[in-house]
């Protein structure tokens, strides 16, 4: 981790494209040819775009971001993040709280979503979804939260198979 | 037919009830969206798109005007009473607009906001009712190679004015022309880059990449700043006195005119024209020096800017079917899921989809004033939702966008990995922009160098012969080299300083 730690983010980012564009052009020289002879086949595109990230990968390696500018968006951005940061220390936060662990858990949740819509089915995943997400996100009024998922659940199933004529799975549920 | 019978047709369409209705539904979606944090015009188009599945076209793209509108107008609400700017485009309205909420006057803040977006948009629709149908009989005579030629220029255009790096925002569009080569070459029936996977072959759907990186790459950084918690102030009236609009009047006027042309040229759009309104208006005033603590002419100027700008940046949309900016490429995505593709031909064969739109850009505009601005109080306790639910529903309404459009678990998990590109993006500075519009011109853009080569069988010089398509590529090859000169004289400057 410490010898991680002595490179700025954008030359671990241009490691990592450099790796993906050779990857990328590997694969391009496998692109099959055309039977007919043509001027330009499949394979030339990929190629220069290939290529062209090598170049900017081994750019951005020596690239330094700018210093914020102070007429541009990034400051007012810099300023909200900085009041909430500082809100944020006046608390300790649990593990479940941490911002790391509650994007870990969101993208885990997401999976589990798409596992089970065609499973379970729409009502009941976006349910539980909705539900869950949003006691997890920190929201405590179990009633309105229940109504919300349901309305969000039954609505939309309603409204897009029987209004808009888009299919949703029915799933476990017999409608 | 004149532009006005044309305008007169047009509105026909739509004023019909459906089309009214719609346009509400529109504007009314787009100003609540556009009102969350970090949620704009972009999200909020790629959020609706699913709505107008299987809808008639022109209907669909109604709705999609009224949403942009609205999203543009809920990011001025946000700036005015949080200061917290949905998208780029309205920062430069947060500069005035939240000193003077601070005072209490945020309900005068708004009305002037709604009234400056009203004019800003009413001029650009004039001159986008004049400019398109002349541009458009330019761009009949374009062929593949000026085609391929501008969209490069559009490409480079928007990467060197995203303000953030050059480079990460060339990272960014190359990326963007990679994803969108994934599956058959539709020239010669190769797969690429598919990995043997049938899912891919037929590549990834645009709305895929633009849910994933906008709306649900939204919600991880959300996840991560812990924003949107912040005190609202309070409204107070809505009135303007005489004064005010006497002195607000000369800068809307200005500013809607620039922001108009600023918008017609690829790449600068609302953020450009709203900083360029600000400026302007802060260099000619009198009271320049009190712009920033709640001048009124502060949220006037950019505020007429970036809603002129909006209704440029159709211009080059709806003529040459090449968007300028993130936003309007999502929305050439949108019109192209309808089975609609807008380009020259598109005057002629969808005459009621064009005019539609100009029209329903008119009856948005007026909307948003008569009916929006009064229900501000009611709207803006959306702002009072619970974060945490709202998250939560974003992630649903991405799942329902993706799902609606292909019926495959495979696009989802796809959606949920450009979420976390997207996400990652935000993390280290990369501008999302550049990779949404690479991501739907690339193809096209190969399509075109392809198809210019094989008229001129293989010969390269068919670029530069072209006197449309040599302009095109050494204003793209400038506008790279434009901002690097200017980097290296600034460190020449610091060097002897």
């Amino acid at each position: 981790m410490d010898t991680l730690k002595r490179f700025r983010p954008n030359q671990i980012i241009s490691v990592i494209l450099f790796l993906f564009s050779i990857f990328y052009i590997v694969l391009a020289y496998q692109i099959p040819g055309y039977a007919l002879p043509r001027p330009v086949d499949a394979d030339l595109f990929p190629k220069v775009l290939g290529f062209s990230m090598v170049i900017l990968s081994i750019a951005l390696f020596f690239e330094r971001d700018r210093p914020v500018d102070k007429e541009s968006e990034s400051e007012t951005e810099d300023h909200l993040s900085h009041e909430t940061e500082e809100k944020e220390e006046k608390r300790r936060e649990t593990f479940w709280e941490k911002a790391e662990t509650q994007i870990v858990v969101t993208a885990v949740a997401i999976a589990a979503y798409i596992f089970l819509l065609e499973r379970a089915g729409f009502v009941l995943t976006t349910l539980v979804f909705v539900y869950g997400m949003t006691w997890f996100y920190g929201y405590k009024g179990h009633l309105a939260n229940i109504i919300v998922a349901s309305i969000i659940g039954f609505g939309f199933y309603f409204l897009l198979t029987r209004g808009l004529g888009v299919y949703l799975p029915p799933g476990l549920l017999p409608f | 037919m004149d532009a006005f019978e044309n305008l007169l047709y047009g509105f026909e369409i739509a004023l019909q009830p459906e089309a009214l209705l719609f346009v509400l539904i529109g504007v009314v979606a787009g100003t609540v969206i556009g009102m969350l944090p970090g949620l704009g015009p972009i999200s909020a188009l790629a959020l609706m798109i699913p709505i107008t599945y299987g809808m008639d076209p022109a209907i669909g793209i109604i709705l999609m005007a009224g949403v942009y509108y609205g999203a543009i107008f809920g990011g001025s609400t946000s700036s005015i009473l949080l200061n917290a700017p949905g998208v780029a485009g309205t920062v430069a309205t947060s500069f005035d607009g939240y000193p003077l909420a601070k005072q209490g006057k945020a309900g005068k803040a708004l009305a002037i906001a709604a009234y400056s977006s009203f004019i800003g948009g009413t001029v650009s629709i004039v001159g986008l009712m004049f400019i398109a149908p002349l541009l458009g009989r330019v761009a009949v005579s374009f062929g593949p190679s000026e085609y391929f030629a501008l969209m490069v220029f559009g490409l480079t255009a928007v990467v060197s004015l995203s303000e953030k790096s050059l480079i990460k925002g060339l990272i960014a569009a190359v990326f963007g022309v990679m994803v969108s080569l994934m599956g058959m070459d539709l020239q010669t029936g190769t797969a690429r880059y598919t990995f043997g996977n049938i899912n891919l072959l037929d590549g990834i759907d645009f709305l895929i990449v633009a849910l994933g990186v906008f709306a649900l790459g939204e919600v991880f950084v959300l996840l991560k700043k812990r924003s949107g918690a912040a005190k609202q102030n309070s409204l107070g009236s809505l009135k303007l006195t005489k004064q005010e609009v006497r002195e607000i009047a000369p800068p809307i006027g200005r500013s809607s005119i620039l922001g108009f042309f600023t918008g017609v040229l690829p790449g600068a759009g609302a953020t450009i024209g709203s900083f360029l309104g600000y400026t302007m208006e802060k260099n000619i005033a009198k009271d320049g020096n009190t712009f920033g603590k709640g001048n009124i002419k502060g949220v006037a100027a950019p505020e007429a800017a970036n809603n002129a700008a909006s209704g440029g940046s159709f211009v080059p949309l709806l003529t040459l079917g090449v968007p300028g900016s993130g936003t309007t490429a999502v929305l050439l995505g949108a019109l192209l899921v309808m089975g609609i593709t807008p380009g020259p031909l598109m005057l002629e064969d969808r005459p009621d989809v064009f005019w539609g739109v100009i029209a329903s850009m008119y009856i948005g505009n007026i909307f948003l004033l008569i009916l929006n601005l009064p229900l501000i109080p009611l709207i803006s306790k959306i702002l009072n939702v619970p974060r945490a639910m709202l998250l939560s529903l974003i992630i649903v309404f991405c799942m329902i966008g993706v799902y609606g459009l292909s019926f495959n678990p495979f696009d989802l998990m796809l959606v949920l990995i450009f979420g976390l590109i997207g996400f990652a993006m935000r993390m280290y500075n990369f501008p999302a922009a550049p990779l949404i519009l690479a991501m739907i011109l690339g193809a096209i853009m190969e399509e075109n160098m392809r198809r210019a080569l094989q008229i001129s069988s293989g010969d390269w010089m068919i670029f530069v012969d072209k006197p449309i398509s040599l302009t095109l590529l050494i204003m793209a090859a400038l506008s790279l080299l434009i901002p690097l000169v200017i980097r290296v004289i600034k460190f020449i400057n610091r060097k002897k300083a």
